[in-house]
């Protein structure tokens, strides 16, 4: 395992950052002094998530608007992310949506939207801050997260949980790709996280559902140890090894 | 699961305050951003809503089970600090105990704080609380600046002690019924170090004990005394001193100076389960009570102790509340005037002597002057004692309100779980005033509690007169 690399100065952009889960991320960052740029499509939110960082950390955090599902607007988005920081190292793709199996279902333009958002809006934002990454030649590091719904389809969500994968299969490919020139790629896997992406749900087992504060400082160690794939909690790691060997046959009847 | 334009989903839970007594089902939300909170205030998904904090307060003053409860914990974000006067705005929701993470590395502590970090800037604002230097500096209200509101009618709108003074006199204190406090000012007041010269001071009786207490009112800035419930005839009223101040850099031995912002936490522990039967029963309780004084008998004199487990002993363990088991607990504190003080206080330990009810934490404390509206503190001594929920409790505390309502005393609304609204408006006479303001911004009742209606501490009674 390679020695912890500081986050003291990273110039890193947050997209989708007023998430559950990017926010406490921020936090974390900002306490380890990296300067931030934050990306989303509310910006009376974001502007106040700014102001709170940098009386938190003490260095200046910018903002800019981000809107997903307009993919010809990403490599603006990302240049002016790295014009106000004046530079960048790192981009961290937060956003994504839940949606609705049983709407999904019935209805393929809700599906559609929700690969949108979880596969091809990242994929898009990657791809971008791939080839600026590679352009400026000084390394840096590409982090997304995932789920551990993508590890395998179930029944009762599978259109997020193929997205997932898709993105799981991206992020990859890119790894691969982009290893020789220095440039990390982080998959990040949480499980269910009490975030308002699921309040309201009734998590069965709700013991397994962790706080966005413990996936934040998960998601940040990672970050520091130059990770490629971390599940957060890391005990997912091990329930997903289980059931990813079940065979399909079985699988299937099972009701998960 | 039922999901807003603003992805607001709610969800049934069981709600309750610290003392888990009473208990009720009910909607929740926990809104993250202000589009969410505007969206859950002004839906017309349920009939009533209320902000709730971190659920510190005992009884039933922090949730509305016949409406919303808003769980305001993630509202938390700091919007402005400036270091030369202290002055700190920050988000309704943000706790005390971030605050101090944030803060006491850079020199700065609260101006007031109650004996637990776990609670909300807000909740603290609505509950007007009191910490060891009330005898000196006021209750929470008096070192707060703006307020930002919103309003049943979806106004947001500021106050303060110049600006809307009625609206904000009556938001201080109270109970979260006037409107949703977004944001608020406090003024945090400057340290040199993280530490507390403790003094601690036994006292054989009730006498000695008050006069000690009166001694050193103008003299140290944090008292408070813990009292002996247990103990009786000569005895009765017996307790422990704690005088308290911030030592400075000279006080430290010369390793500590070096890092003297530094924080000593301590021990953490939990109560994972509901002890069986509940852990602290009389017995236990008993036991406790005489221990506990003998160790600190043999304490006395001066320390220097970290100021974390100076103010938040009981924070050592996580769901403190669990030891009471499955029944819950009943906090039980009044203030009476000095006055009256001696006879009542003799009254109340009688009382519970002769009913066998031994309390496990019983406080004494000086209060100063009060803030007027419905904030609990006045001029006087005030007494806090726990009880488990147990068959008769009630009618003994029907006669306990009795003693404080004679001696011209009152309850503190944040503890309170079953007086009744007459005792309450007897109590609290500024109640028709503080109605006046409440029916100006809140004409249909549109912020309601679990305790506002059992107190019936509603707008429409103005509006039938
Ligand atoms: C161990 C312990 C020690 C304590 N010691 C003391 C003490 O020394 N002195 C003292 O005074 N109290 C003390 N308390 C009581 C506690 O400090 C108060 O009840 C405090 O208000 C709890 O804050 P909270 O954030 O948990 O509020 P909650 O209990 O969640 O809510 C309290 C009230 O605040 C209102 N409220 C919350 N948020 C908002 C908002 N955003 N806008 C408007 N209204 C709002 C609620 O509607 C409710 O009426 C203690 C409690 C415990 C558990
Ligand atoms: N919570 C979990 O249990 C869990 C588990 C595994 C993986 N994850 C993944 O972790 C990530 C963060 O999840 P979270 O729980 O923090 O979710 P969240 O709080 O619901 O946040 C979702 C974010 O996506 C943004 N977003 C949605 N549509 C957008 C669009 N069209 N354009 C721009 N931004 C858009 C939202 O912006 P607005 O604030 O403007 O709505 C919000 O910031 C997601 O990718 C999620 O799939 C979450």
């Amino acid at each position: 395992m390679s020695h912890l690399q500081s986050l003291r100065g990273r110039r890193i952009c947050l997209v989708g950052s007023t998430s559950g889960i990017a926010r406490v991320v921020a936090r974390e960052l900002v306490a380890r002094g990296a300067i931030l740029h934050l990306g989303a499509r509310d910006l009376e939110e974001a502007r106040r998530d700014a102001v709170d960082l940098e009386l938190r950390g003490g260095l200046p955090v910018s903002v800019g608007r981000f809107e997903a599902l307009d993919l010809g607007s990403h490599a603006a988005f990302l240049a002016e992310a790295r014009q106000r920081m004046g530079g960048l190292d790192c981009v961290l793709v937060a956003f994504g949506i839940l949606g609705d199996q049983e709407r999904a279902r019935r209805d393929f333009a809700d599906a559609r939207q929700i690969m949108d958002l979880n596969y091809l809006a990242p994929a898009s934002v990657l791809s971008h801050a791939a080839a600026m990454l590679e352009d400026q030649g000084t390394g840096g590091m590409l982090v997304a997260l995932g789920s551990v719904a993508g590890d395998r389809g179930r029944p009762g969500n599978y259109t997020y949980g193929s997205a997932k994968a898709g993105l799981h299969a991206y992020l990859q490919g890119l790894r691969g790709r982009l290893a020789s020139a220095g440039i990390r790629v982080l998959t990040v896997k949480p499980g269910p996280v009490d975030t308002p992406m699921t309040f309201g749900m009734g998590f069965p087992g709700g013991r397994l559902t962790a706080q966005p504060e413990a996936v934040a400082r998960g998601i940040v160690r990672a970050m520091e140890r130059g990770s490629e794939v971390v599940y957060v909690p890391c005990f997912w790691g091990l329930i997903m090894g289980v059931l990813k060997a079940i065979p399909e046959s079985l699988f299937k009847r099972m009701k998960l | 699961m039922t999901k807003t334009k603003v992805g607001l989903a709610a969800e049934t839970r069981k709600l309750a305050g610290w003392g888990r007594y009473p208990e009720a089902t009910g909607l929740a939300v926990r809104p993250e951003k202000l589009s969410a909170v505007r969206a859950a205030v002004g839906s017309d998904r349920w009939s009533s809503v209320l902000a709730r904090g971190l659920g510190r307060s005992y009884g039933d003053p922090a949730f509305n089970p016949e409406g919303c409860t808003l769980f305001t914990e993630r509202l938390d974000r700091l919007i402005s600090f400036d270091p030369a006067s202290g002055w700190l705005r920050a988000e309704g929701g943000l706790s005390f105990r971030a605050i101090l993470d944030l803060f006491l590395p850079r020199g700065w502590f609260l101006p007031v704080t109650p004996g637990t970090r776990h609670v909300t800037l807000a909740g603290a604002l609505a509950c007007d609380v009191h910490g060891k230097n009330h005898h000196r500096d006021g209750s929470v209200g008096r070192h707060v600046g703006g307020l930002r509101m919103l309003l049943a009618s979806g106004e947001e709108v500021e106050c303060s002690a110049q600006e809307r003074p009625d609206l904000f006199h009556a938001t201080v204190g109270g109970m979260g019924l006037t409107g949703l406090v977004l944001e608020a000012e406090l003024r945090l007041r400057p340290i040199q170090t993280a530490m507390i010269r403790q003094q601690v001071r036994p006292a054989g009786d009730l006498d000695s004990l008050m006069a000690l207490l009166e001694e050193h009112d103008n003299r140290v800035p944090y008292s408070v005394a813990w009292l002996d419930t247990v103990a009786e005839g000569r005895n009765l009223g017996r307790g422990v001193l704690l005088l308290g101040d911030h030592a400075g850099i000279a006080d430290l031995p010369s390793s500590q100076a070096r890092n003297p912002l530094s924080r000593r936490p301590g021990l953490r522990a939990t109560v994972p389960f509901d002890a069986p039967g509940g852990l602290l029963n009389p017995t236990t309780i008993r036991a406790f009570n005489s221990t506990y004084y003998n160790l600190q008998k043999r304490k006395a004199g001066e320390s220097l102790i970290a100021l974390d487990p100076y103010f938040y002993p009981l924070d050592i363990v996580d769901d403190w509340n669990r030891m009471y088991g499955r029944s819950g607990f009943v906090q039980y504190q009044f203030v009476v005037p000095t006055s009256t003080a001696r006879s009542t206080l003799v009254g109340v330990l009688e009382a519970c002597a002769r009913k066998g009810l031994a309390s496990f934490l019983s406080v004494l404390k000086r209060f100063g002057p009060g803030a007027g509206n419905l904030s609990f503190p006045f001029e006087g001594y005030t007494l806090t004692l726990d009880f488990p929920v147990a068959p008769g409790l009630f009618e003994f505390l029907d006669d306990l309100d009795w003693m404080v309502l004679d001696a011209g005393g009152r309850l503190y609304l944040a503890k309170d779980a079953r007086m009744s609204p007459a005792t309450f408006r007897a109590m609290y006479p500024e109640f028709r005033r503080w109605l006046e303001v409440k029916h100006q911004v809140d004409p249909h009742d549109r912020f309601r509690s679990a305790q506002s209606v059992r107190l019936a501490m509603h707008s429409q009674e103005v509006s039938s007169r």
